[in-house]
């Protein structure tokens, strides 16, 4: 019993020394309220504002341009659409000690155009929008760069301090002129390289649809490829994950008013080249650059006779039929090695109607593909089918290689039959619908 | 238990409590909030209070708060320039004709003390969206506040009926409506409701197709109709509907009209006129 006692008094002493020791840092609470006012003091202690790159969980990347005030307002411009860059919105903001100190962005702004659930505003799925966000924990701050993490899906949004002559060039609205500026490099040079040290050509491709930036080249039969989304800024393209070959590594790739796509390196500049042929063979960026070789119905260059003749033959027949032949198109699915062939037809009102052939494929490492159809036809395409004979005989039965083919306008993709070398044709890339 | 152990028992008592009070700290701030306490109220926080909280003890969340919706939806906040508008709007139409049918205590009382404002819709799994819920006869959920525009009627419409809906959930949680109103049409509840077409309803004897969800959501759905689209627009829903379907109709309707004034003393077919002249003049 004795014992009891002086446990208890041990226990009042123990208990009660907490008031006399001073405590190292502070209450959780405190700290936390210290670390929030101090995230918010470095958001407002940006006279220019922030460039802010997001990623979202849809693929791609986009650019945003924020100035955060002291009364908790954020006004911002994006690159989302045209008016997103040159409209200033203005909006709240606020922050929170959720799992961790969160920065919310708490009322409607151009950064909630992306998650937003209805496919109407800016695609992506219904009910998920790009699988964006606008609650984001702060993940580490370094120098002048605040990265952080979507509390719901998880994309990254990574804040860098602009100078001020970043913050004039994106309030002037330069980021579509250099957007504008890319898309028409791109158009005018389809293939860049970069040249590396030990003499290899490293093909770097620029998806400005998807928003993806690749690095890759041939390896033995398959293509060693790095492919991270990228986000426009106002001189150049900035990538999500830093890219390495050898002891190249950039995270930036920068555009000048020479109209030249360079990286820096160690200080030093290394440009792009432009080429005037492709760098790896076609069949091996199925995927990458593109997934859609549309056939139109007027002549491309790159058709034989067979195919020439066999067109006219389908389109006679489908005119029996009242409606005429469109595009044919072939959707490669490089995942699931599956092509769909899409029959586009025009009946006299202008409309279209759709005959669909499923397909799956094996190709060999050196790019002869072998199709194979694995779902018997339905609907409009069992009704044209064998109109369709003349065209999807070489399909059922023979193998094709598909390369580019350059002309006057630029590069097509052409097959060629392995099995009847007299039946090629040739198609542009991506849909044309 | 003899002397000694009392006079230990007592001890342990004395010393438990000096254990207790000995660390209590009068000067402790337990209040501290984890919120960013320095934002400003803004012209639509005084707006709100002026409106709704001090009037009706109403607040309204129109600042994205993640915990007060569903965590695995991806739901976006509402756009600043709307809140005013909807509000103004909602009051004018929803509380103002409960004010002049049933007065001011009856809102006071009954009102969901809790507005959620979400800028988009909210969509389920089976492609249907949520436009309004409401929790506990507590709070109610507007969604998709960032299409709205005053003179949109029929989309006007669809909001106040959420509105509507919700609150005569509230009404009939405090007070139950007779249990008749269940046996009117009792085989016609299906989870599957939203197959069904509107006159499909109508026929069944159901005001619309959520109606058929159960028999409360018949019951409100009875209510926020006749409300929302009026004397004419109901009759004229009516009009469509079977003959045996109106009459099952008639008869939910009279035990609607029977609750309101019975339960809360309301006269529904003026309660009924009041609201759909607010509606009038508030789209205009």
């Amino acid at each position: 019993m004795k014992n009891i006692f002086i446990y208890i008094v041990a226990l009042i002493a123990v208990a009660c020394q907490r008031e006399d020791d001073p405590l190292l840092m502070g209450r959780p609470e405190e700290r936390v309220e210290q670390i929030l006012k101090d995230y918010r003091q470095q958001l407002v202690d940006a006279p220019s504002g922030w460039k802010g790159y997001l990623f979202p969980g849809s693929g791609g990347g986009y650019s945003f341009y924020m100035t955060f005030s002291n009364e908790g307002r954020v006004v911002m411009l994006a690159d989302i659409n045209a008016d997103c860059q040159v409209k200033p919105f203005e909006s709240s903001f606020r922050m929170e000690a959720v799992q961790r100190p969160s920065l919310f962005f708490d009322t409607y702004s151009y950064l909630h155009i992306l998650s937003d659930p209805d496919p109407d505003t800016v695609g992506g799925t219904q009910g998920h929008g790009m699988n964006s966000d606008f609650e984001f924990a702060f993940e580490s701050t370094q120098g002048d760069t605040i990265k952080l993490k979507g509390n719901q899906h998880g994309s990254p949004l990574l804040l860098i301090k602009a100078t001020a002559a970043e913050g004039e060039a994106l309030r002037r609205g330069d980021l579509s002129v250099l957007q504008k500026g890319i898309v028409g490099y791109k158009d005018k040079n389809p293939f860049t390289y970069l040249q590396s040290r030990d003499g290899k050509r490293i093909n770097t491709s620029f998806n400005l649809e998807a928003k993806t930036f690749s690095l890759s080249f041939k390896q033995a039969d398959s293509l060693n490829i790095q492919t991270t989304p990228f986000a426009y800024t106002t001189s150049g393209i900035f990538l999500q994950k830093q890219i390495t070959y050898r002891d190249v590594t950039f995270q930036e790739v920068f555009y000048d008013a020479g109209q030249k796509f360079y990286v820096m390196v160690d200080g030093g500049r290394i440009n792009l080249v432009p080429s005037p042929d492709p760098i790896v063979p076609l069949h091996l960026v199925l995927g990458i650059d593109f997934t859609t070789v549309s056939v139109p119905f007027e002549p491309l260059p790159g058709w034989s006779p067979l195919y020439t003749n066999a067109r006219l033959a389908i389109h006679n027949a489908l005119l029996e039929k009242g409606v005429g032949l469109s595009n044919i198109e072939l959707a490669f699915n490089p995942q699931n090695k599956t092509m769909t062939l899409d029959v586009f037809m025009q009946a006299g009102d202008g409309g279209y109607y759709l005959g669909r052939y499923q397909y799956a494929y094996t190709k060999s490492a050196d790019g002869v593909f072998k199709f194979t159809r694995y779902e018997e036809p339905t609907g409009n395409a069992k009704f044209i089918e064998e109109d369709m004979a003349p065209f999807l005989f070489y399909f059922n039965s023979s193998r094709f290689r598909m390369e580019y083919l350059k002309t006057d306008d630029g590069f097509v993709a052409q097959l060629k039959c392995v099995e009847s070398p007299s039946f090629y044709f040739s198609g542009n890339f991506g849909s044309a619908f | 238990m003899n002397a000694r152990n009392i006079f230990h028992a007592t001890l342990f008592g004395i010393a438990a409590m000096m254990l207790m009070s000995s660390c209590s700290d009068p000067e402790e701030d337990l209040d501290i909030s984890f919120l960013d306490v320095d934002s400003e109220t803004n012209a639509i926080d005084q707006w709100i209070v002026q409106n709704y909280t001090n009037p009706y003890n109403i607040a309204i969340n129109y600042k994205w708060v993640p915990f007060e919706l569903a965590t695995d939806k991806t739901l976006v906040p509402v756009k600043e320039e709307k809140v005013i508008p909807v509000m103004t709007l909602v009051k004018q139409t929803w509380i103002d004709p409960y004010v002049q049918e049933a007065g001011e205590d009856f809102m006071k009382i009954n009102a969901p003390k809790q507005f959620v404002l979400v800028g988009s819709p909210q969509y389920n799994n089976d492609g249907t969206m949520v436009l309004g819920e409401a929790e506990s006869g507590r709070k109610v959920t507007l969604f998709v506040i960032n299409d709205f525009v005053k003179t949109d009627v029929p989309a006007v419409k669809q909001m106040l009926h959420t509105i509507h809906h919700e609150f005569a959930h509230i009404l009939h949680q405090s007070k139950l409506y007779p249990r008749n109103f269940k046996q009117i049409t009792p085989s016609g509840y299906t989870a599957t409701w939203y197959n069904t077409a509107d006159e499909d309803a109508w026929n069944l004897g159901f005001i619309t197709p959520y109606a058929r969800a159960s028999t409360d959501e018949d019951f409100v759905e009875m209510i926020s109709t006749m409300l929302v689209e009026g004397h004419d627009g109901y009759e004229a829903k009516l009009g469509k509907a079977s003959a045996s379907g109106k009459a099952l109709l008639r008869q939910k309707e009279a035990i609607v009209v029977a609750y309101f004034k019975e339960t809360w003393n309301i006269d529904f077919y003026q309660l009924q006129q009041t609201t759909e002249e607010a509606i009038v003049a508030a789209t205009k």
